[in-house]
């Protein structure tokens, strides 16, 4: 019988490299007594001894053996337990490794039961360690601030857990004391001590005031006393300040809830008056008449009849003289225009401009709309591109549309590209097809249809795009000598 | 669910039993399982054998046959399968075709009339 001696309690790294040299020597565990004192043993003939680190090196570097990395992952869990015979349990797993690869699939063998269960109690205990330890503040060691805990876990779990609250509270100085061992971190430097036995009596004030805390975000609405039992058991409780409130606001809950209930009626706060503007508004949509292009333009901006209102910046309204004579309607609003809240102000809208500058038409005297209210656009990176607009979204829009035909009566109206003539006409042909022959809206106004600018700005071939821009210019001046006669 | 419900009269499920033990008292015929080799879906279908069991004693019956030792290391309540199912070194023989074995489980706990004159 040999014995041998780990001095730190739930040292992985001790453990580790005395389990190496016992292995490399062959011995059996049935021969071998862990001990974790240098005491002699009963059993134990032989003095304790402890290996020669030095001798031993040579002979490590000679033969080496392997184990799974799941025994390495359960070992440091496993030497935590307060249970003694841990570390021989250990080596009895191990010594079976060697010979046997699928003893973790054995779980009916009762060393590996055994260990599985005390793996999963140390980790428990960990996680317990991580919720329910509370600092106060004490006077500082060294230059920061500093606090000190007192926790009483179930098993050694100091060195395991002390990593955690040192990525936490890197911060500043602490100090855990339970009886099973210390940690300290002062000027940055992670120390472990001697365990301690009574628990220290200090309070501070930040105390009261986290039971205050405590009291205020507590719900008696939502008491469930079972759950709150098991989330947070009573062995616990001794250390939490919070933990005394707990039965006060328990027996208090219901009396709490009935008082809630039994609140009168109170006023609702200020921002209701703007909720309640803002549902004015909307119902501004649904009127069968509007008095001027204003009264219609504000409906607009509240429109939600498509989805496009919730992706776009703003409506874009129509702009112009309601005693035009000629009105020109568009696809919808483009990135610049949707930021700018104003119709044709994009790079399509410089085209616009130029060639009615051409032909002799003024914006101030026309009246310029879209068919699609709102931008309809898809993210790519950091831009957003244009979409077509789908048909629905172009009905739920033609209402505004029709709308402001009726408010400004034009004499002619031009349809820039496929989306708008779909709108007026419900035509749905290519323009390249019936570029610049007239039509009707239901109402009998003559609608013109030609190119969009954007689509003049896309054409890849020089000729064909002078060749449309041509056709563009000369549906303008149609326009106008028409509006004029 | 069918099958749950199938032998009682109104459709309901039995309320002195849990309703897997009660589909294994009206399917006597099926049992004795014999652990170490029925499939998962019979072993499934033992009372007192859930998910997780199931699954420990597929593993751990490709390394030796079980016994009850084993079935104490899992954690298995013995009382309720012992009828019902086959180990090493035991079988319930006539235990299951007991004509009280539904008594045995039978829940005696009663609710308390809360108005009884």
């Amino acid at each position: 019988m040999k014995t041998v001696v780990l001095e730190t309690k739930a040292d992985f790294e001790e453990w580790r490299h005395q389990a190496r040299q016992l292995l490399l020597k062959g011995e059996s565990p049935e021969n071998i007594l862990w001990s974790s004192s240098l005491a002699p043993d009963l059993f134990g003939n032989e003095m304790p001894t402890l290996f020669d680190n030095e001798k031993q090196t040579g002979h490590q570097k000679t033969a080496t053996f392997f184990v799974p990395k799941r025994f390495l992952n359960m070992a440091q869990n496993v030497i935590c337990h307060h249970n003694e015979d841990s570390a021989a349990l250990l080596y009895r797993l191990l010594y079976r490794l060697q010979t046997d690869n699928n003893i973790f699939e054995k779980i009916h063998d009762s060393d590996v039961a055994t260990a599985l269960s005390r793996e999963k109690a140390v980790c428990q205990d960990i996680h317990d360690m991580y919720a329910f330890l509370r600092f106060t503040e004490v006077p500082p060691l060294g230059q920061r601030r500093c606090f000190r805990a007192w926790y009483e876990p179930q098993h050694f779990i100091i060195r395991k857990a002390a990593p955690f609250f040192f990525r936490r509270f890197n911060n500043m100085d602490w100090l855990i004391l339970t009886p099973k061992g210390s940690v300290i971190y002062v000027d940055e430097k992670l120390t472990f001590g001697e365990p301690v036995e009574k628990k220290p009596q200090n309070r501070d004030q930040m105390e009261e005031l986290w039971k205050t805390y405590f009291s205020h975000i507590f719900n008696p609405a939502r008491l469930k006393v079972k759950t709150m039992r098991s989330l947070m058991p009573k062995k616990f409780w001794g250390n939490l300040p919070e933990a005394q409130l707990i039965d006060g606001l328990i027996s208090k809950a219901e009396r709490r809830v009935e008082s809630m209930e039994n609140q009168l009626y109170k006023s609702p706060p200020l921002f209701h008056q703007r909720l309640r503007d803002k549902v004015h508004q909307t119902m501004n949509l649904n009127r069968t008449h509007y008095e001027s292009i204003n009264d219609i333009n504000k409906a607009i901006k509240s429109c939600n009849h498509c989805p496009l209102h919730c992706y776009a910046t703003q409506a874009v309204c129509g702009e112009g003289t309601t005693s035009a004579n000629l009105m020109i309607v568009g696809e919808q609003p483009g990135n610049q225009e949707d930021l700018a809240g104003r119709p044709f102000v994009g790079p399509a809208g410089q085209v616009f401009d130029n060639t009615a500058k051409k032909v002799g038409i003024k914006r101030s005297e026309i009246y310029i709309t879209n068919a699609v209210k709102h931008f309809k656009y898809e993210s790519r990176g950091k831009r957003r591109i244009h979409k077509k607009a789908s048909r629905n979204e172009i009905e739920h829009c033609r209402w505004w549309l029709l709308h402001e035909i009726q408010l400004v009566k034009p004499k002619l109206i031009v349809a820039m590209g496929k989306t708008a003539l779909f709108s007026l006409t419900g035509i749905s042909s290519p323009i390249t097809q019936i570029n610049g022959k007239i039509f009707a809206t239901e109402n009998k106004t003559p609608v013109l249809s030609t190119f969009h600018p954007a689509y003049l700005l896309r054409i890849n071939l020089k000729q064909a795009q002078h060749q449309a821009m041509a056709s563009f210019e000369q549906s303008l001046e149609f326009a106008r000598h028409k509006v004029n006669e | 669910m069918e099958e749950l419900t199938a032998k009682t009269n109104d459709g309901m499920l039995e309320l002195d039993f849990d309703p897997k033990l009660a589909w294994a008292l009206n399917n006597r015929h099926l049992f004795p399982i014999d652990i170490n080799k029925a499939d998962k879906e019979m072993l499934l279908r033992v009372p007192g054998l859930g998910v997780r069991n199931v699954k420990r004693i597929l593993m751990a019956r490709r390394f030796k046959r079980l016994d009850f030792e084993d079935l104490k290391t899992f954690h298995i309540g013995l009382n309720k399968i012992k009828p019902f199912i086959v180990a090493e070194r035991w079988t319930p023989k006539n235990l299951l075709d007991n004509a009280d074995l539904a008594e045995r489980f039978r829940n005696r706990s009663k609710q308390l009339e809360l108005f009884s004159s």
